[in-house]
Parts: structure tokens; C-alpha cells; sequence
């Protein structure tokens, strides 16, 4: 068989708020937003 | 949408890292059931073993990483995964099932229509593959 993609990584956290705002640079309230406008 | 000013913004996910104990092990696994392709195997600067992976119609690399030093690999369930698209789920099903390669999770539909199963890469580590209708942008 072959893959057609690679679509996410996922990781769990602890704190998902943190995370976003530590690494991304956003809160999950705008990812939500921009993956909503997208 | 809003951002910091102070906010720096990187430019690209290059590749996911994941250290494995057999590095063989893993690229047989990626290689012969999921159908990746090795692009490049080196030896790193401090000596760990390497190895980055292609994935079809993907510009993000999976790296694969052998260093003992750094001791046991243990990977905790349910922590990370990657997931891939398949063309046809019940025909991965088959395959995989051909290879001997147990589903551990699923077949799952979602609200979108995607379907879903799990399989488990050398080490324990996660891997998840996904059937979904061409409108559907994440899961």
C-alpha cells in the first residue's frame, strides 16, 4: 500500500491554551478562527 | 484573527522528529507498509544515526533518529501520531492485513465523513490513516 499524504502530527498536552500560545504564538481561540476562515 | 507585534513567525514545518531504538526496524515499517521513501541517511555531528523519510504529496519529512545515548525509547500511548491519507480505506484494511499488521483502532467514521484507523509503528508509536471526502480540509 502507499500513503497519499501526510495530513497532521499530533500531540497530546497539558495545557492546551499554554502550548498554543508558547509555540504558535496564538491562543486556540484564534486558531480556531483562522482554520474557520480558511 | 489576532496577532502579537512581538510575535515572531517561523516560516515552515520542515519535519517531524522521532527517535527510535532500531532505525532499521522503523524505515522497513514506513518503507514496506506505508510506502514512504528514504531520501537521505547520515550520521549527525554528535553521532546520532538518521534518517528522513518522503512522504507522496507531502513537503514535511519525517526524521528518524537512533541515538542510544540518550537512552530507552519509550513512548507514552495516545501522546503523538502521524497521520496519513489513504485512497481507500477497506482497501488499506486488506493490505495491511496481508502484511499481518494488526488494526489497534477502528475503522471510525467522523461527523465530516472521514474514516479512520489506527495502526502501531516499531516502538509503539502511533500512526493513523485516513479515508476523507475531498471537501473535507482537516479530519
Amino acid at each position: 500500500m502507499k500513503v497519499t499524504k501526510l495530513l497532521h502530527t499530533r500531540m497530546r498536552v497539558s495545557d492546551m491554551d499554554r502550548t498554543l500560545k508558547s509555540v504558535i504564538g496564538q491562543s486556540s481561540i484564534d486558531l480556531a478562527m483562522m482554520l474557520l476562515a480558511e | 484573527m489576532t496577532h502579537d507585534e512581538g510575535t515572531m513567525k517561523v516560516k515552515k514545518l520542515l519535519h517531524t522528529r522521532m527517535r527510535v531504538s532500531d532505525i532499521q526496524q522503523t524505515i522497513d515499517f514506513y518503507t514496506g507498509v506505508l510506502g514512504l521513501e528514504v531520501l537521505e541517511r547520515k550520521v549527525s555531528p554528535r553521532g546520532s544515526h538518521l534518517a528522513f523519510l518522503k512522504v507522496p504529496n507531502s513537503e514535511e519529512l519525517i526524521e528518524l533518529c537512533s541515538f542510544p545515548s540518550s537512552g530507552p525509547v519509550k513512548v507514552q500511548e495516545d501522546l503523538v501520531h502521524l497521520a496519513f491519507q489513504v485512497e481507500n480505506l477497506d482497501d488499506t484494511i486488506e493490505q495491511l492485513g496481508a502484511k499481518q499488521i494488526r488494526v489497534t483502532d477502528g475503522p471510525t467514521t467522523t461527523s465530516s465523513g472521514s474514516r479512520f484507523i489506527f495502526i502501531d509503528a516499531p516502538d509503539g508509536y502511533e500512526v493513523e490513516l485516513i479515508e476523507r471526502p475531498p471537501d473535507v480540509k482537516i479530519v
